[in-house]
């Protein structure tokens, strides 16, 4: 007898499909050869681990689960058996779910906006353009609530509010709906030509507002509450550990902007054109990589940081081992070469068009060499860098 | 299964027609889970199945046997899944170069060795691993098997015997240290 009969004989028996001659055929075989005893052992062993697979329960009653369906099927047709099912059960659960992802992704960067322009020095035409966005969100905030009846009273009470603002009649409903609006929504600065009762409302609103002027762990803590940047905490985790502490007290001295963003004075006109960039240069930034003056800020603790230019036509920003500059579109139209590692730099704008940043050994103090700082400058106009 | 039971439920009681659902439900879900590999699939499938059943109870005719009748139809709904799947991941995977792709067609199981039974199951083709599903899991004949898959016997045969050769190899390389060859 062949050994490749023999195969299929071991493979039957694993069956019981042998008849007895056939099996006393096999087992005389394989007495004399080694290889196919072998073969039978292993096929042996394998079908035994296959029938003691584990007997696989469902988690739950699938018959359970279906029964309303069912149900209702049964009704639908005289016979008792059902003519018409929706494909599966499940999608009318999926589409809930994905509503609620997506209304609430959509709650999350309504409020990711907002805070960006709470923390962006607004002209008066963009207050005006969060005094609707802020309407807006009351509105919102109103569909969204779960008590329908409170809903409705609230969102009474907002138009009610917007009726008697020049009365100056605050009412308790009134400042208990706009202050709902303002809990979801951080507050417009103020605008000069207030009314009083504005001005009451937008008291509060000052409060939240102080409320929400984030500390450095507040912006870690949104970064990373935030997955529409999922590259945040990785740099800054990475970054932070990168920098000795004095450079972090320089990236902060060369933020004036995060100092004035941080003391709002009383009419929101916070802060020197010199030492912040004009909205739209902001703006910019916005576009280029997540938010504006929040984001400076951030990606100051995490050595990121942002140098816009005197004129704010341009925004320098360290990037890892390099220094890119951003138009006014946030587009990137130069980066530097890429310094070593242990390189701390620091960027200074000597013109409009000029930029210098100096590298120098992080380990120069420690081992008492003096490796040179390396001055480098970066020409806007001809897109070049140059070794001073 | 319960003839009486079955004809019962054939003649239009609800009940017994539960009960018959009820009955089958574990050996549907069973199968489902071994052969789309997760739970949440397997329930999926299984609640396909046990609906379509519940529609088609009717059509069921005493010649096959009941089990084979059920395990034909969760099992044509699993390969239905497994292709959809299929047709999805290679997709996604359209950026994957050819060369990669002949890879994970071809030799996969010698990229991913299995370190027990059930991952080497999970790594054979469909129609094998359906198989060795109502093979063992099912405890199913060849005859039943065919019945079920509506395949000759032999052809039964041949896949069960490759799978298990195959199954057979994917745990011997990785017993020999997981050496891809």
């Amino acid at each position: 007898m062949r050994c490749e009969e023999v195969m299929e004989l071991i493979q039957r028996n694993l069956d019981d499909d042998l008849s007895s001659s056939e099996s006393a055929n096999m087992h005389e075989h394989l007495q004399s050869c080694q290889e196919c005893q072998s073969l039978y052992d292993g096929l042996s062993q394998l079908s035994l681990e296959l029938e003691n697979l584990p007997d696989i329960e469902p988690p739950i009653s699938i018959v359970d689960r279906i029964l309303p369906q069912l149900e209702e099927s049964i009704q639908a047709s005289p016979n008792g058996v059902a003519m018409h099912q929706p494909k599966t059960l499940r999608s009318p659960f999926l589409w809930k779910k994905w509503a609620l992802a997506a209304g609430s992704a959509a709650a999350v960067v309504a409020i990711w906006i907002s805070a960006d322009h709470l923390l962006t020095p607004q002209s008066d035409q963009s207050n005006v353009q969060m005094e609707s966005a802020a309407d807006n969100t009351s509105n919102y905030a109103s569909e969204t609530d779960p008590q329908p009846e409170e809903s409705a009273s609230s969102e009474l009470a907002m138009n009610r509010s917007l009726d008697v603002l020049p009365e100056q009649q605050p009412e308790q409903a009134t400042e208990k709906a706009m202050l709902d609006a303002v809990a979801k929504q951080p507050a417009p600065k103020e605008k000069p030509s207030s009314t009083p009762l504005e001005r009451e409302v937008k008291k509060n609103q000052e409060d939240h507002t102080v409320a929400l002027q984030p500390s450095p762990d507040d912006l870690n803590r949104k970064t990373e509450a935030d997955s529409s940047k999922p590259q945040a905490t990785d740099q800054q985790a990475g970054q932070e550990m990168a920098l000795t502490p004095q450079e972090k007290e320089e990236l902060v001295e060369e933020m004036p902007s995060i100092a004035a963003i941080q003391a709002p004075d009383e009419e929101g006109t916070t802060t020197p054109p010199t030492a912040l960039a004009p909205q739209e240069s902001t703006e910019m930034i916005q576009t280029f990589k997540a938010p504006a003056l929040s984001d400076t800020k951030e990606a100051a603790s995490r050595g990121e940081a942002v140098y816009p230019s005197p004129n704010g036509e341009w925004m320098a920003q360290v990037d890892g081992q390099t220094v890119a500059i951003m138009d006014q579109s946030g587009m990137e139209i130069f980066r530097s070469h890429t310094w070593p590692a242990e390189m701390e730099v620091k960027v200074e704008w000597l013109d409009e068009h000029l930029l210098q940043y100096t590298l120098s050994s992080a380990t120069r103090e420690e081992n008492g060499t003096s490796s040179e700082a390396e001055t480098w400058r970066i020409n806007i106009k001809d897109r070049q860098e140059q070794k001073q | 299964m319960d003839a009486d039971l079955i004809r019962a439920a054939q003649a239009g009681d609800r009940d017994a027609l539960i009960q018959l659902l009820r009955d089958i439900e574990n050996s549907v879900y069973r199968t489902a889970y071994y052969i789309l590999k997760n739970e949440q699939d397997a329930l999926d499938a299984s609640q396909e199945a046990l609906i379509r059943i519940y529609k088609k109870i009717d059509t069921y005719q005493e010649k096959a046997k009941f089990s084979t009748w059920v395990q034909r139809i969760v099992t044509n709904i699993c390969i239905d899944h497994c292709r959809r799947r299929k047709e999805s991941t290679s997709i996604d995977e359209h950026d994957i170069p050819l060369q990669d792709k002949a890879d994970v067609e071809g030799e996969v199981e010698l990229a991913y060795l299995a370190k027990d039974v059930r991952e080497a199951i999970n790594l054979l083709p469909d129609q094998h691993r359906t198989v060795i599903v109502l093979r063992y899991i099912q405890d199913f004949s060849y005859a039943e098997i065919s019945e079920a898959l509506q395949l000759p016997i032999n052809t039964v045969k041949s896949h069960l015997f490759r799978a298990r050769q195959h199954l057979q190899k994917l745990l011997q390389e990785y017993q020999k240290g997981g050496v891809r060859i």
